[in-house]
């Protein structure tokens, strides 16, 4: 019984969120489209896509956890049959899937594009150190944002974001890293082993700090 | 079963007294009859918008005056006696004569000089009758 | 041994909750089911977080909750199923219609009432089809009532429901709330400004002042109880000292007694005095409620 309100919160978070989603998987579509008209095209493209990844990430997250705080929604939503914990759960589990749906789409465009005949398919490898890039980035953005209640900290995150994503982009297009990656096949490094296990662990840590926050919670107004 | 009473927040008796009064009234006029059912306690709560509490306290009170009977189960009733009507009317003068008397005495106004008061202004709401 | 039996709406004993810079301690509260409470207190009394508690939104430091016979927080959901909470400081979905809200509580409470809900929608004056955000304040708020009432609820519990409402929009919800309680096993607990209201339709009242409760009993005991007397003081005569007189206020030749506990005997002592007893007058419940936050402030003080 109450797993039908956890559920019908989680949809109507992804419901209210859903314009997001759609302008994020656009704007990769885009991207990925421009991409093929010469190198301009490649690079407006890509800058394209990765906004779309990155951006999303902050915007869902902002949007789900801050909104309805600041909204005084979550008073109406609190008011439902579920409990804090649960509440908390179910926007965790939204965020996720609000980043995640359009995030797995984007991935699995970018890949079938470096996939096609004539173009490079180490590219592939690139992408997907980009895209596990993100989406553990995402989960650091969703757990601090758990934890942080005020707007100013938010923006410090947003701040950090940014560096640790130029951070990244910086040592990646690292011409002894990027170099194997550009070529027409494809080609696993250690720097991608180091890279996506790496992901996965902050992607564990963070995710299991958020739960931990959650599970502390007493007071949830 | 319509009962139209209102209770006012501006009016200074008490609620309960309202209630009391009007249902005493609708009995002294003959509007409710000996034997006829009044509203439960909780409909008559909800026409008149007033809380249950005071409806129960009114019901109560005349309940224990011998103007209505309550049935577990059943309802409340206007209480059996023919007489209730005219006996009612002349209870309701003497209380409002007692009030009246006792202001009096307070500005001091007494016996004879209290008769002629209440002669006077018996006499100018029969002149404003006249005019309206 | 708990109080509570399965016919309190709810029950709260003991219970304390501390924050920085606001205690609420050792409050005792409990509403036999079928009934309406007021909660009454000047602002930042403790009204929201006592609400607040029941609903487990807070946990509290100490002491034990029940809503509906169900224990707080351990069994919120279940209680919660059967509670409609509405709070001036709570907002809908903006981006969402009436409409859409309407679907979304009707899915999730099997005693949603469609055929009520479309007459509060005529009563109220809303639209479905707008916008939450498009709506001005008091269309909200009747948007929130609405989607309580129609489901139906067997605990309402209202944080300031009337404020930001127009005096027909008002009328009409207290004709509502008194429709609820025309089942005697549904009940009501409001906390209003609103005294008229509150003296108008609650079965009990609660006094809340500075985190603890002043007062709490039901409405008529509070009218029978508490009275102004005006007494002539002539020249001379000293007024005796009487019981339960809460305030006194002395002129030359007139003084005003408050009373909490009110009895005919008060007279005949007054006027054994030399005292003439002038007027014995019956108080508000707004002007009880001054009396008794008065005294008790006193009281702390002292």
């Amino acid at each position: 019984m109450t797993s039908s309100v956890f559920w019908a919160l989680v949809r109507k978070d992804l419901y209210l969120m859903r314009g997001f989603m759609i302008a994020t998987v656009l704007t990769g579509v885009l991207g990925v489209v421009l991409s093929a008209f010469g190198r301009v095209g490649f690079a407006v493209g890509g800058i394209l896509f990765i906004t779309a990844d990155v951006a999303s990430g902050i915007f869902i997250a902002m949007y789900s956890l801050m909104v309805e705080r600041k909204d005084l929604s979550r008073m109406f939503a609190l008011s439902l049959p579920i409990s804090g914990y649960r509440y908390d759960l179910s926007k965790l589990l939204s965020g996720y899937l609000a980043y995640g749906i359009p995030w797995l789409l984007m991935t699995a465009m970018v890949l079938v594009h470096f996939l096609l005949p004539g173009a490079p398919h180490g590219m592939l490898v690139y992408a997907l150190l980009i895209q596990g890039f993100v989406f553990a980035l995402f989960s650091v953005v969703l757990a601090s944002l758990f934890a942080v209640s005020s707007e100013a900290m938010s923006g410090v995150v947003i701040l950090v974001v940014n560096i640790c994503f130029s951070l990244f982009m910086v040592e990646l297009n690292q011409p002894t890293i990027s170099a194997p990656l550009h070529g027409p096949a494809i080609v696993w490094t250690p720097f991608a082993t180091m890279a996506v296990t790496g992901d996965a662990i902050v992607l564990a840590l963070s995710f299991a700090y958020a739960l931990f926050l959650t599970s502390r919670r007493r007071d949830y107004i | 079963m319509h009962i139209p009473i209102q209770v006012s927040q501006t009016d200074p008796r008490p609620m309960y007294l309202q209630i009391k009064e009007q249902l005493r009234h609708r009995i002294a006029v003959g509007e409710l009859k000996s034997g006829d059912e009044i509203p439960s306690i909780r409909a008559l709560a909800v026409a008149t918008r007033v809380s249950v509490i005071t409806i129960k306290r009114a019901y109560l009170e005349l309940e224990l005056e011998g103007v209505i009977l309550t049935r577990q189960g059943r309802g409340s009733f206007v209480a059996e006696n023919a007489n209730l009507g005219a006996h009612m009317q002349a209870q309701e003068l003497d209380a409002q004569l007692a009030t009246a008397v006792h202001t009096a005495a307070l500005l001091g106004i007494r016996g004879e000089a209290l008769v002629e008061r209440l002669r006077e202004i018996e006499r100018d709401l029969h002149e404003n009758k006249r005019e309206t | 041994m708990s109080t509570s039996l399965s016919t309190n709406a709810f029950c709260l004993q003991d219970v304390s909750k501390s924050f920085s810079h606001f205690k609420l301690e050792g409050l005792n509260l409990s509403l036999p089911q079928g009934q309406i409470m007021g909660l009454v207190g000047p602002n930042g009394a403790g009204k929201s977080t006592t609400i607040r508690l029941l609903m487990g939104l807070l946990a509290c430091d100490a002491g034990s909750i029940e809503a509906l016979g169900l224990r707080v927080p351990e069994q919120i959901e279940a209680a919660k199923r059967r509670i409609a909470f509405v709070s001036d400081d709570m907002r809908l979905f903006g981006t969402a219609t009436l409409a859409w809200h309407m679907r979304f509580v009707a899915s999730i409470y099997p005693e949603w009432d469609e055929v009520y809900a479309r007459k509060l929608i005529r009563r109220f004056n809303l639209r479905p089809g707008q916008t939450m955000a498009k709506m001005s304040r008091g269309e909200q708020v009747k948007s929130m009532l609405l989607l309580a009432l129609a489901r139906r609820p067997a605990l309402l519990v209202l944080d300031e429901p009337t404020s930001g409402l127009d005096p027909v929009a008002r009328h009409e919800l207290l004709t509502e709330l008194m429709e609820i309680v025309r089942d005697d096993t549904r009940s009501i607990l409001f906390s209003s400004h609103n005294t008229q209201d509150v003296e108008r339709i609650c079965d009990q009242i609660a006094f809340i002042d500075r985190g603890r409760l002043v007062d709490s009993r039901d409405k008529e005991n509070f009218l029978e109880r508490w009275r102004r007397i005006s007494v002539d003081v002539p020249g001379g005569v000293t007024l005796p000292r009487l019981a339960d007189v809460v305030d006194l206020s002395l002129g030359e030749r007139v003084a005003v007694l408050t009373t909490d506990n009110y009895l005919p005997q008060m007279h005949a002592l007054l006027e054994q005095s030399g005292a003439r007893v002038q007027e014995v007058q019956r108080m508000s419940l707004e002007e009880i409620f001054v009396a008794c936050v008065m005294r008790s402030r006193a009281e702390v003080q002292s």
